[in-house]
């Protein structure tokens, strides 16, 4: 099927003609679509939410201990079944889960990706959808599922747009590159496979002797999504890559 | 009202009765919505700079907030960004440096520190690091 759908550029762009990175919306890219969402605060290690999908999810997770001022969203966090922790301390927890297997395998096609600036927003502009029983006219942000166009404070406002997941190994003492094909650097996340579960891949260190040394690394080039193993062994990792620049 | 908004289902799903994972956007749930992308650029003066960079957002609650750097001093040079990796050691492996973030009702902050091992500490003048700061109006912890 080669023409089907709905996009909607950024103001300013021809929707015919602008590139991926300035649709602020296109049925043609999967999104992050939340299907579980919630808050919580946990006290020591144990579970944070089940979901019962029967795979692994996608998923964000914010963190932040009671004692430390600090989003530490790269806290360790874990999903298999359910998402858990296993650190100790009491922290407050905002989890949104996808109900997207994290070893899904997608590569979204480039349709045009040569141009990666974002333009200027109008104030009112696209499509908006309100939750079930409130008036889509007055709703307030947080009374929408969804919407494109701009926010009151003049930001852009749109659905983050998946370009590429998938798995892969990284061999000890290597590097693993994923081309993405998208000429800039694009958001993206990775997750380390840990037995049965998953937890965000960030560059990791220890201390041997007097020196720091650097285990594991995820990071993007205008090319590649590279993971750096130097843990010593091999593991697996899920990734998932989004349409939008980063710097 | 049970059946309403709107619903695309991926090439070859019959959209009426496609599963959640089969479909690409559904008005029924939320999408992970981006409120703000910020980006900034800060240059060591000296050694003793206190970097205090701050992104106002003044959404009244604390949000989510992905944070993103691009500098020298990686693991594979200053071609690179890593979205969640604050910490790296020195040149000469005798020290870390990070960087961290916060977030309240109304900015969200990205501060520098470092800290000694064993050598004699790490001079970042000259050093200039890129950041871009996604908030998004999902909730934070």
């Amino acid at each position: 099927m080669g023409d089907w759908g709905m996009k909607v550029s950024r103001a300013g762009y021809d929707v015919n003609t602008c590139s991926d990175n300035q649709l602020l919306f296109s049925s043609s890219f999967p999104n992050p679509v939340i299907d579980l969402q919630g808050t919580i605060r946990t006290e020591g290690a144990g579970t944070i939410v089940a979901h019962n999908y029967g795979y692994v999810p996608v998923y964000f997770c914010s963190s932040r201990p009671d004692t430390f001022a600090s989003d530490v969203t790269y806290k360790e966090v874990f999903v298999g079944t359910s998402i858990s922790r296993n650190n100790s301390g009491n922290i407050n927890h905002a989890y949104y889960i996808m109900q997207r297997d994290i070893t899904e395998v997608y590569t979204a096609s480039n349709i045009a990706t040569t141009d990666a600036s974002s333009g200027t927003y109008s104030a009112d502009w696209g499509f908006k959808v309100s939750e079930d029983g409130v008036n889509v006219g007055t709703a307030g942000v947080a009374d929408l599922v969804s919407f494109s166009g701009a926010s009151s404070a003049g930001h852009a406002i749109r659905h983050q747009t998946i370009h590429k997941s998938g798995t892969a190994s990284a061999a000890n003492g290597t590097t693993t590159s994923i081309a993405h094909g998208l000429g800039y650097k694009p958001l993206f996340f990775a997750w380390k496979k840990q037995a049965s579960e998953y937890t965000t891949s960030r560059v990791r260190y220890e201390v041997e002797g007097e020196d720091v040394v650097i285990k594991e690394s995820a990071y993007c080039t205008n090319t590649n999504l590279v993971i750096y193993n130097n843990r010593g062994e091999d593991f697996e990792f899920a990734y998932l890559i989004f349409k939008d620049p980063l710097i | 009202m049970t059946d309403w908004g709107i619903k695309i289902s991926k090439p070859g799903v019959e959209v009426g009765t496609a599963s959640l994972p089969n479909l690409y956007f559904t008005s029924q749930k939320p999408i992970l919505k981006t409120y703000m992308v910020s980006s900034s650029t800060y240059t060591f003066e000296s050694d003793l700079d206190t970097v205090d960079i701050e992104i106002t957002h003044n959404l009244g609650y604390t949000p989510m907030v992905w944070f993103s750097i691009s500098g020298p001093g990686t693991i594979t040079g200053s071609d690179t960004i890593e979205l969640w990796g604050y910490y790296y050691s020195t040149p000469d492996n005798k020290a870390f440096r990070y960087w961290t973030t916060d977030t309240d009702s109304t900015k969200a902050y990205i501060s520098y520190g470092e800290s000694n091992v064993s050598g004699a500490g790490f001079n970042p003048t000259g050093e200039t690091w890129n950041f871009k700061t996604y908030i998004f109006y999902e909730q934070g912890a």
